[in-house]
């Protein structure tokens, strides 16, 4: 396996051998926690744990606010009212899942402003770069859709405007327009279908999130200084990185941790040379 | 820190704990709105009582209204029907408990048990048969109560099962008059 050298996961008990044999999910699982991270990333590299944790709270909120919604055109918006008034603490879950949805953009906009100041896209980190791209096309798609669903007056203009753009296409644009909408204009086929795909979108976008963290599993990630850390044997590899899953789980619970571990770490670490020539790796406290 | 293992550490085990304590009050904090969602939302809840006019139902006739997602037969009897039902003895009953969410569970299933007012008027049951939750037809059966064409259980006058496969008489809920003409469900 490509990346970084390390450890990797040795099942101990008889059980754990007997499935490792098997099946080797705790081995992936440690294997993805355990990763070796470069011990001087700044607070730049948590926005990636956020993102995470954003889509989890998008589809959690949203699988939720599924099970109180109606997608018709007569029913919509009093289902959201429905949501807003009646439903236990709806209004909290809807307003978690509208501000998620910011919160998603702010931190995605912080996230692909890292990478351009740092390089992250530059080799050998392009595919990680074009995925997020990708990733980043479906998190506006699934926005625009779900903003639709509340059936109001900007919901409707939006999605006769953002369809509009389609239709400016030569040629074909009206047909293609026509397509996406279900018929002339917005209508109950319309929001039925973007319902549809706002809930299948944020799922292909958790597909495209493991395959994006994979990607940047195998090159090693990035970090502040530009210069790749070094891994030509195990032993180099530890003077320069941390594990990602440091110690206890109780210190990951703060989830936005990505920066205090390692500001954890390289204290721990303070015993072994820094061979980064570090300008960041002085302890946040 | 590199003395780490020379001390006891008291100090990080507080802020393990304190941090593990925080994280299993966070993850609660969470968990509760998510579960608490599924339960029976403000429309529903308010919709446990019901007021229900009866002022124009005729002797001799059935109204049926759903409360709480179930059909409750409310019925007017005629003079006969009354004394049919309270000519009944115990020892003919299938069930002899009231089965009257009005009563204590001890209460016999004589007439004057199920039927809301004293006059025996007003006969107030579930709709809904006690074998496998069909709803029966009124003013039908060997008795002139319920049949239940699903697996023909006869219920009389007073909603009493008397012949067939059902266990239970027909279960009379929480009601009371507001008034004369109008019931309170729930």
């Amino acid at each position: 396996m490509a990346g970084i050298p390390h450890d990797h996961y040795e099942p101990q008990k008889p059980v754990a051998k007997w499935l490792h044999s098997r099946l080797p999910v705790v081995g992936l699982l440690y294997d993805t926690l355990m990763i070796p991270t470069p011990k001087n990333l700044n607070w730049m590299w948590i926005w990636g744990i956020v993102l995470t944790f954003c889509l989890a709270l998008q589809i959690v909120t949203g699988v939720i606010l599924a099970m109180h919604y109606t997608p018709h055109i007569s029913m919509a918006f009093a289902s959201i009212e429905h949501i807003m008034r009646d439903v236990n603490g709806g209004y909290m879950i809807r307003y978690a899942h509208a501000n998620g949805a910011s919160l998603f953009f702010f931190a995605v906009y912080i996230h692909m402003f890292r990478g351009l100041y740092y390089g992250s896209y530059k080799a050998p980190r392009e595919v990680t770069w074009i995925i997020g791209m990708l990733i980043y096309l479906l998190m506006m798609a699934t926005g625009f859709l779900g903003y639709v669903l509340p059936w109001g007056q900007m919901s409707f203009w939006g999605a006769t405007v953002i369809t509009g753009l389609f239709g400016a296409i030569p040629f074909v644009g009206e047909s293609l327009q026509a397509w996406l909408l279900g018929g002339p204009a917005v209508d109950n086929a319309t929001l039925n279908r973007f319902f549809s795909l706002h809930y299948l979108l944020p799922f292909i976008i958790a597909g495209l999130v493991i395959v994006h963290i994979w990607a940047f599993h195998t090159t090693g990630n990035n970090n502040p200084t530009g210069v790749e850390v070094r891994r030509g044997s195990k032993a180099e590899a530890e003077r320069d990185t941390v594990p990602f899953w440091p110690t206890t789980s109780s210190r990951m619970s703060l989830r936005c941790s990505s920066s205090w571990r390692s500001s954890g770490r390289s204290l721990a670490s303070c015993r072994t040379t820094s061979a980064i020539p570090t300008t960041t790796s002085k302890p946040i406290r | 820190m590199s003395d780490q293992q020379d001390h006891p550490g008291t100090r990080r085990d507080f802020l393990y704990y304190a941090t593990g304590g925080a994280t299993v009050v966070a993850a609660g904090a969470v968990a509760f709105p998510l579960v608490n969602q599924m339960n029976a939302s403000a429309d529903v809840r308010a919709l446990a009582s019901i007021r229900v006019d009866i002022s124009t139902i005729q002797p001799g006739t059935q109204m049926t209204v759903k409360w709480r997602g179930k059909p409750v037969f409310i019925r007017r009897r005629t003079p006969d029907e009354i004394e049919a039902a309270r000519a009944v003895t115990m020892d003919e009953l299938v069930d002899p408990k009231a089965e009257n969410d009005n009563l204590s569970p001890e209460a016999n299933a004589e007439d004057a048990n199920r039927a809301l007012d004293e006059a025996g008027e007003w006969l107030i049951t579930m709709g809904v048969c006690t074998h496998l939750g069909c709803v029966p037809l009124d003013h039908a059966g060997d008795f002139g109560g319920w049949f239940c064409p699903c697996h023909g259980s006869h219920y009389d006058t007073a909603g009493r099962i008397r012949k067939g496969p059902a266990p239970r008489n027909l279960l009379v809920p929480v009601v009371k008059f507001d008034g004369d003409t109008t019931i309170v469900l729930g």
